[in-house]
């Protein structure tokens, strides 16, 4: 098999507002068929790399490129790609049909085929029913879909989706989040989408950029992110962690030793998560840190056999229904977040508030980190 | 609680009627006494018309109107031209405010926000000095020994002084100096609303610039345009001041007639009918107005 090329090609791509630099020097690239998410908190630079690919904003260096054609000093309307923005900007004169018919009547298409064609997206969308209805009659969700299909409907190269879900309530999220991925699936555009929630990017994309300072920090499917995250910037942005600082004790054939001041030494068993040849630096005596996901953390009342444990005292309690999360405090002083799947049903709690609690988890899920 | 309900139930009432209460009072009652007086006949007493109902024939009131004042109107066609002339003056003066007050609307809605409130201040900074006094100022402008001749004259550009004041020129200039904050506001008003993303959403999806104005901003401002139209138009086509003050001996304007009816001639009624049918002349656009925008909606 070929390698695959790339489809979107972001290089070395600047932009500065007079002093600020929101974009630094980026480089990215994104396949054919992706569903690529840009994460980021605020001021991240996410949403101006967005309008960047759309043409909103000039780059003020670097290259544009998508299927080999350099889209760097198009402006907006001449580039192949469509965008859906957050707050939808649905024409409020216009009624869905209008709205949908927008872009194929800017390209001076034939009547006959831009009916045809917003026919075929209005029943893709289940908007039929509401052709002739103004946004103003429309749900949040309609709305949601209206921008969608008007987005889709030049059949652009790529999809471009600002915070696609963000303006929905719970439960409409979930169900247009695979609503969604089928029409992604369905079609086959590749999706670049912007958002600073990290559920989002994790349930929707294929594959996950963090930006952080103007810059992509780190690249890769929502597992690789979650499980294998390079620093702790991305450790901490994707779900909670507990990070202690330590420092290298010994290296040995498959396990690492660290000493933390919070949890005493701890061995780490080498993993895909720490490769010696992916983190050359590390030689004994390094400043690391560590972390371990509350999930990853088993709790018990009576010290667990044949194997280190760490004992605490349960502080606090959150239960969820389907978990619970707790914070124990350690002999240390140390508070470690753990979580707790509700298998069993029952009336008391799981765990006793008053006496110690024996905290441990797999060498293997205990992730080193050097930044 | 009950009596509490029944508090809040009926300050709701009032608050809710109070604008129509206010109509009633200072625009409907006094209308009607205008309407009412365009019935009567011209008397040299004072009041200086006949009263609606005779009460001195018998025991009982007999009314006494005439529609004499209105076929005075039709058959004499000077009334009919300065009804003419006012709605064209004022349809004009609008056209003009358009075209000049929406592209400063859209400056202003555009400028940063520090800029913008500057600029709307020079906006409504006019109306600090009396209307009257400002009209006065455009006639030491215009006249043939003002400040527009006397540059012209000295930088060689005419030879003799140019007659402006007392023209329709000096007229619509004078109406669209005073009226244009009314049409710049409104406009402004929908245009600062307007979302910048919805103008990207037109480009992205494959509009040119001037494209994305005719199908997104023009359409999407209308309420303002409409709304600034009516405030320019209506008071232009009653307007006295600016062509009494600016205006030629001659101009025609429904506005001179029914002060020269009123002061000079002393006839109230006939200044009553044509007061009355003004009136009509705005009432009707405005119904059909609202009509189509609530068909619109």
């Amino acid at each position: 098999m070929s390698v695959r090329e790339p489809f979107i090609r972001i290089q070395g791509v600047s932009k500065h507002f007079g002093e600020v630099t929101a974009v630094d020097d980026l480089s990215l690239d994104v396949y054919q068929g992706e569903l690529f998410a840009i994460l980021g908190g605020s001021g991240s630079g996410k949403t101006t790399l967005l309008r960047l690919l759309a043409g909103f904003e000039q780059p003020s260096a670097g290259r544009i490129v998508i299927d080999d054609v350099d889209m760097t000093d198009l402006p907006a309307f001449e580039r192949p790609l469509n965008m859906m923005f957050q707050s939808y900007a649905v024409f409020p004169h216009m009624t869905v049909e209008g709205n949908i018919a927008y872009g194929l009547k800017k390209e001076s298409m034939d009547k006959a085929e831009i009916a045809s064609r917003v026919d075929e997206m209005l029943a893709l969308v289940r908007l039929s029913d509401f052709r002739h209805r103004k946004p103003h009659q429309l749900s949040g969700g309609q709305l949601q879909r209206v921008a969608l299909a008007r987005a889709l409907i030049k059949r652009p190269k790529a999809l471009l989706l600002d915070e696609p879900l963000a303006a929905l309530d719970k439960r409409l999220r979930e169900h247009t989040q695979f609503e969604l991925m089928n029409l992604q699936d369905e079609l086959g555009v590749t999706c670049i989408l912007v958002t600073h929630d990290q559920e989002e990017a994790m349930s929707l994309a294929s594959r996950i950029g963090v930006m952080d300072g103007g810059q992509i920090v780190q690249t890769g499917t929502p597992t690789e992110m979650y499980e294998y995250p390079e620093s702790r910037f991305v450790a901490e942005f994707f779900g909670t962690t507990n990070i202690f600082e330590g420092v290298v004790r010994d290296i040995g054939e498959a396990t690492i030793r660290v000493h933390t001041d919070a949890c005493g030494t701890l061995d780490l068993a080498f993993d895909l998560a720490f490769d010696m040849d992916a983190e050359p630096g590390i030689t004994v005596g390094s400043r690391v840190w560590i972390a371990v996901r509350p999930e990853k953390i088993s709790m018990s009342e009576r010290a667990p056999v044949g194997g280190p444990s760490l004992r605490g005292q349960i502080l606090r309690l959150g239960y969820y229904g389907n978990y619970s999360t707790y914070r124990v405090k350690l002999d240390t002083g140390e508070v470690l977040q753990v979580s707790e799947q509700n298998r069993a049903r029952r009336q008391a709690r799981a765990h006793d508030r008053q006496g110690h609690v024996y905290l441990s988890w797999d060498a293997k899920s205990a992730i080193l980190l050097r930044r | 609680m009950k009596a509490y309900k029944q508090r809040a139930r009926l300050w709701r009432a009032f608050v809710i009627r109070l604008p129509y209460l206010w109509l009633l009072l200072f625009f409907l009652a006094p209308f009607l006494i205008v309407f009412k007086i365009s019935f009567a006949d011209p008397v040299l007493a004072q009041p200086p018309f006949t009263p609606l109902f005779d009460w001195t024939q018998a025991g009982w009131g007999v009314l006494q109107a005439t529609l004499d004042n209105y076929r005075f109107l039709v058959s004499d066609n000077l009334y009919a031209l300065s009804y003419l002339k006012s709605i064209w003056v004022a349809a004009i003066s609008t056209l003009l405010c358009v075209l000049l007050g929406y592209p400063m609307a859209y400056g202003i809605a555009r400028a940063r926000p520090d800029v913008r409130f500057i600029l709307l201040l020079l906006v409504i900074l006019p109306f600090w000095t009396s209307f009257l006094l400002r009209v006065y100022a455009w006639m030491g402008i215009l006249s043939t020994k003002g400040l527009i001749n006397n540059a012209l004259l000295a930088l060689g550009v005419i030879d003799e002084p140019l007659q402006i004041l007392y023209t329709d020129t000096a007229v619509f200039l004078g109406i669209v100096y005073s009226y244009l904050p009314f049409m710049i506001l409104p406009l402004y008003a929908t245009l600062e609303r307007l979302d910048i993303r919805m103008l990207e959403a037109a480009s992205d999806l494959g509009a040119r610039p001037m494209t994305v104005f005719w199908d997104v901003t023009f359409p999407i401002s209308r309420p303002g345009i409409i709304a600034g139209c009516l405030l320019v138009f209506i008071p232009a086509l009653g307007e006295y001041v600016i062509p009494a003050l600016l205006g030629g001996l001659d101009s025609l304007m429904i506005g001179r007639q029914l002060y020269d009816e009123f002061y000079a001639n002393r006839d109230w009624p006939l200044a009553s009918a044509v007061a009355s049918i003004l009136l009509v002349i705005l009432v009707v656009p405005m119904m059909l107005l609202s009509r189509y925008q609530r068909a619109a909606a």
